[in-house]
């Protein structure tokens, strides 16, 4: 098990730079990698793993620099979205071919392969070829194969975007259970910022090749870091509206919904404002004077809630209702943000 | 415009029973989604739709009338697949101009419904560009243009959002159903996202190994499934399904779970479990919605101990893992403090506990046509 630092990691691409990055990733974490596409997250693992040489910085495992390393004396393991998997060979081929490769003797090698089989509960699919597996166990096979080798750290990327959106809600608990029991070391990327806030012990929020925000998933979801931040964790997309200050700065108005609130200090001598708020935290109160008068555009149930459509001023935000409201087309709602739960930005996108 | 009914249509591969006696009534006019697992005969089903495959028996009309000899590009038909079908080595204008061009359209009026789609899709200002040049995103904006506008009578979309990232997704599920807002068109949606939808669709037909499950109305197949399979598919998180044996324990109705623990039953449920006769056996189903930490509420709401395992963030919401014997309940409350590893009392509301068959998975209903219970 392992402790992975890097320092200052940096790699140039011809239209892209990644970095400098500084993390640290802590002996039996699951720490989780997330941004949008082509914003650096694979190449992050690709060079932890040594598929990437870095043009400065270091990487650090236990402590040991592995800068002049080779991949196969890392010891780290990696998982593949398109899981990489052997057609041709049964799934006890398939994980333990990582073994029969080194030489391992027979016996060690068939210890192995019962430890992960119970671990992964994959003892009844070991005969089967990939091909005659549902995707649910071909990942398993996959996850086995990278168990098998017992490294000091599992290296994820994107290892479920490829299921389907139920059997992912199922497996990713079951990694996180996976990693939990078995003291493991898990760096776990997506682009799937529920998949990635639901199961991590702390995220690293990456933006265009650095890293925005390091923090545990409820420290980014209420305390994002920047106006970015904010925007890209949560879904429904966090509502933003542009502020101005008034009476002397003691009151800020939200000026697309003219809502008139009282101004944190933080916000004095502020230009640009801009004022964030979840769909969640928007709340419905017909007997509030000072309120967003919202006409809904479209509603979409979805069972536990209810996610609402309103323009006001000609701008369209959301909100997210628990259970099955009755709200029509057209009706004028009026909504009152969570006082507690309002985010503010400044000129630079930074939380005020 | 045109209203499609499929009659006992079933489809056969060598011994493979794809579609199997599949009736549908799809409306003029209406979104319907075809929701289902990997390989449960969505596909085929649409692709028998569009006339790219053929019926093994069963027929399918449209207002009505057998289509069986008319050929494909006569059937007036949009399709939008996943992988985005463009010309990359044509521009934007040439591809959305491309299916009104093999109608033979005047020039003038070409040129009029090109302009107006690209406008309806926001991309006016890259028209002449290479549609190479476009993000993955874009291209399926365009895909689904360039469908959209020939003014097919049907629209058929194969998983067309699945390639997108999350937030694009989103807000193309927004631009199709303004789309069929203001188009009229019947639309046919294959998904396995029920996310996607209960939020696009009018109604959903679930289907399961080549039979539909159900169809209905996005919440009155949550609120009310028919079997255990769409209770299960239908919602996020999903529901809670648990088997177990049916026992009298002093005066509590119990189920009994495989390891021994003892899941306490609410009266309406033992009522709708008493409707199949002489059953030992029976699965209740709980979505994670209608579970609460701490001592009942209610008078009919029944209490369990149970262990927290694993703590999610899902949205705004916190899933609770619970552990009961060797059972997974999941939870969300989001007033509880509780941490992994404790042992707490969580209660059931009696109005979300559903009855199911332990045979074969049939809803039981304590009252015929009830809702709940």
């Amino acid at each position: 098990m392992a402790e992975i630092r890097l320092e200052g990691l940096t790699k140039r691409f011809p239209s892209f730079t990644l970095g400098p990055i500084d993390l640290t990733i802590h002996d039996n974490e699951f720490f989780g990698i997330f941004g949008p596409p082509s914003s650096g997250k694979t190449s992050i693992l690709r060079a932890m793993l040594g598929l990437l040489n870095p043009d400065e910085g270091n990487i650090l495992i236990n402590g040991e620099d592995v800068s002049g390393v080779s991949v196969d004396r890392r010891n780290l393991a990696m998982v593949f979205q398109n899981l990489a998997l052997f057609p041709h060979m049964t799934g006890r081929e398939n994980i333990t071919f990582p073994l029969t490769e080194a030489g391992l003797p027979t016996s060690e090698v068939d210890s192995r392969l019962d430890r992960v089989a119970e671990v992964l509960h994959v003892a009844h699919i070991l005969h089967k070829q990939p091909g005659q597996m549902s995707g649910g166990e071909r990942q398993r096979i996959a996850l086995g194969r990278a168990f098998v080798r017992e490294p000091q750290a599992f290296l994820l990327d994107e290892p479920i975007a490829a299921l389907d959106a139920r059997l992912r809600e199922e497996m990713r608990v079951e990694l996180k259970r996976l990693q939990r029991e078995n003291d493991h070391t898990f760096v776990y990327v997506s682009h799937d910022e529920e998949e990635v806030l639901s199961i991590s012990d702390r995220v690293a929020i990456l933006l265009d090749g650095r890293v925005a925000q390091v923090g545990p998933p409820d420290e980014i979801y209420d305390r994002p870091i920047s106006l970015a931040v904010a925007q890209l964790v949560g879904s429904p997309p966090i509502n933003v509206f542009s502020c101005e200050l008034i009476d002397g700065g003691s009151k800020v108005k939200l000026v697309e919904c003219d809502l008139t609130l009282p101004a944190p200090p933080q916000l004095a001598g502020q230009k640009n404002i801009s004022c964030g708020v979840r769909p969640e935290h928007l709340l419905i109160d017909a007997g509030q004077t000072e309120a967003i008068k919202g006409t809904v555009v479209a509603t979409e149930p979805l069972g536990g809630f209810t996610i609402i459509d309103a323009s006001v001023g000609g701008k369209l935000f959301k909100l997210r209702l628990t259970g099955q409201p009755k709200i029509a087309e057209d009706e004028v709602l009026s909504v009152v943000p969570d006082p507690e739960q309002l985010h503010f930005f400044g000129e630079e996108g930074q939380r005020l | 415009m045109s209203s499609i009914t499929l009659n006992a249509v079933t489809k056969r591969f060598g011994d493979l029973t794809a579609v199997d006696q599949l009736d549908l009534e799809i409306e003029n006019g209406a979104f319907v989604a075809l929701l289902g697992p990997s390989g449960c005969g969505k596909t085929t089903t649409m692709n028998m739709i569009a006339g790219i495959e053929t019926l093994t028996s069963g027929e399918i009309l449209f207002d009505g009338d057998r289509l069986s000899g008319v050929r494909i590009q006569d059937r007036n038909i949009g399709f939008v697949f996943q992988n985005y079908a463009i010309f990359t080595h044509l521009s934007v204008y040439k591809n959305l101009a491309y299916g009104l061009e093999v109608r033979r359209l005047p020039r003038a009026e070409i040129d009029r419904k090109v302009k107006a789609m690209a406008e309806r899709m926001s991309i006016t200002h890259r028209l002449n560009e290479s549609a190479a040049s476009l993000s993955v995103n874009e291209m399926q904006k365009l895909a689904i243009g360039r469908s959209a506008v020939t003014e097919p009578r049907i629209f058929l979309l194969d998983e067309p959002l699945s390639n997108l990232d999350a937030g694009f997704r989103a807000y193309m599920r927004a631009e199709l159903k303004v789309l069929q807002h203001s188009f009229g068109q019947t639309m046919v949606y294959v998904t396995h996202d029920q996310v996607e939808a209960m939020s696009l669709a009018n109604k959903i037909a679930i289907i399961d190994k080549g039979k539909l499950m159900q169809y209905g109305a996005p919440l009155d197949v949550y609120n009310d499934p028919d079997n255990r399979f769409v209770a299960n598919f239908v919602g996020s998180p999903s529901m809670n399904l648990l088997d177990g044996h049916l026992e009298q324990v002093g005066n509590d109705a119990v189920l009994r779970l495989a390891e021994g623990s003892e899941f306490p039953l609410p009266p309406t449920v033992v009522a709708a479990f008493a409707k199949e006769a002489g059953a030992k056996e029976g699965v209740l189903g709980i979505r994670p919605q209608d579970i609460y930490v701490g001592p009942a509420r209610a008078e009919d709401d029944r209490s369990i101990s149970a262990e927290v395992d694993v703590i999610e963030r899902v949205g705004p919401k916190r899933q609770l893992h619970l552990r009961i014997g060797k059972h997974d309940l999941r939870a969300i409350d989001d007033a509880a403090e509780v941490r992994p590893g404790e042992r707490i009392t969580v209660s059931v509301k009696a109005s979300g506990c559903l009855a199911f068959s332990a045979t074969d998975g049939r809803r039981l209903r304590a009252t015929a046509g009830g809702a709940r219970g």
